[in-house]
């Protein structure tokens, strides 16, 4: 016995009445012409389309990640505990620039205008020109030092216990400076978890 | 075995030969789309009635073959599988429609009625809208045994594999819900 011979039997079996009746799916249902030929065409151009738009939100994402990382690393560097030590990092690397192309040129540039600011001056450069800030020259500037001490004052890192800080430092010490603060500070993470009265109390001191 | 399921079981292998290798995965999935809309269509077409929701429901079952096919490792018949994966899709569908339905449709035995009558691709006599009212009182489990075994044709055995059921409890659905449509039909006519 076959399996449609089976399956009726059983069905006129259960109820002969229902056995009698047209079985066929597709009676009274229709489908617009050329239906199956233009499927697969629709189809293709949807998964592309939703290919597409969930390529470009992955990368807005990432963008937007960038870009809100880079702003409250720099609002940070700006708090009054940052603030002096930021400075102080930017004119040295300004400084460094300009001696090293004075000396390399054999030239008799004047020093750059920022290299004569004071720190106050020098916080209110950087806000004016952030956008010639690029992320390398925030990491450049950026002294390990200030990582670490991000690392302990921060709510979002938390050791379990000593031997696990211990053997988070001994690693720390194998890896670049920026390296060894993004990976085991978690910086992102860190930053995102300031408050906005983070940065009121740095704004209320002067900073920005 | 019966030369129909040799050729299926043929067609399987050759599609996920060709699902397999990246550069002729583009062919693969057409092939796959060519072999089995026409089935998968009707089968959706049953659960949900009208063409508009059918081809919804059947784009929406392709696009995820088309995202888990990578991770289909052939522990199940190929068909099997995409049966499953309409079937789920098609559940879902009634279940969101059922909860944004309006008060008229809720009442699923009267609007299924109203629905068949405005849809421009439905043609069939009283008794065909009657059976089909007869489907939409059933739960929706013994609605989607029904249709898998009186619709589809398919083995006790295959339905277990789709649904993750037993093959007894799935014969007492079909049981139960022959016989809920047989009263329904009968006292319609």
């Amino acid at each position: 016995m076959n399996k449609k011979d089976e399956i009726n039997n059983e069905l006129n079996e259960i109820s002969p009445f229902l056995s009698d009746l047209n079985k066929d799916r597709k009676e009274g249902f229709s489908i617009p012409k050329n239906y199956f030929d233009n499927f697969e065409n629709r189809l293709m151009s949807r998964i592309r389309e939703e290919e597409a738009l969930s390529g470009s939100k992955i990368a807005d994402s990432v963008d937007n990640t960038i870009f809100s990382w880079i702003q409250n690393a720099v609002k940070l560097l700006f708090t009054p505990k940052y603030a002096v030590s930021f400075s102080i990092a930017v004119v040295a690397v300004v400084f460094g620039i300009q001696f090293f192309s004075i000396s390399t040129s054999n030239t008799t540039q004047e020093p750059s205008l920022i290299a004569q600011l004071s720190i106050e001056e020098t916080h209110l450069f950087i806000v004016n020109n952030i956008h010639d800030f690029s992320i390398d020259d925030i990491i450049e500037i950026v002294e390990t030092e200030v990582i670490e001490d991000l690392h302990i004052d921060l709510p979002s890192l938390h050791y379990e216990n000593k031997n696990e800080k211990q053997v988070i430092n001994k690693e720390k010490d194998k890896q670049s400076s920026f390296d060894k603060a993004l990976e085991s500070a978690e910086a992102k993470n860190l930053f995102d978890e300031l408050s906005d009265e983070d940065f009121d109390e740095a704004y209320d001191e002067g900073y920005f | 075995m019966s030369a129909e399921s040799e050729n299926n079981k043929d067609t399987e292998k050759k599609i996920l030969s060709q699902l397999r290798n990246s550069q002729s995965f583009e062919q693969g999935f057409s092939t796959l789309v060519q072999t089995y809309q026409e089935r998968l269509y009707w089968h959706i077409r049953k659960m949900v009635t009208l063409h508009d929701d059918a081809d919804e429901v059947l784009q929406n079952t392709f696009i995820k073959i088309f995202k888990g096919i990578k991770n289909f490792r052939g522990e199940s018949k190929l068909y099997t599988w995409l049966y499953r994966i309409a079937t789920n899709e098609s559940l879902t569908f009634l279940k969101k429609r059922k909860k944004y339905a309006t008060i008229e449709l809720d009442n699923e035995e009267s609007g299924i009625y109203n629905t068949l009558k405005a849809d421009s691709y439905f043609d069939g006599d009283e008794a065909t809208i009657i059976l089909n009212k007869a489907l939409e009182t059933l739960p929706s489990k013994q609605k989607q045994v029904f249709i898998m075994r009186y619709y589809d044709q398919l083995t006790y055995k295959d339905i277990s594999d789709m649904l993750d059921t037993s093959v007894g409890g799935l014969k007492a659905s079909y049981h139960h819900a022959v016989k809920k449509i047989e009263s329904f039909v009968k006292n319609a006519l």
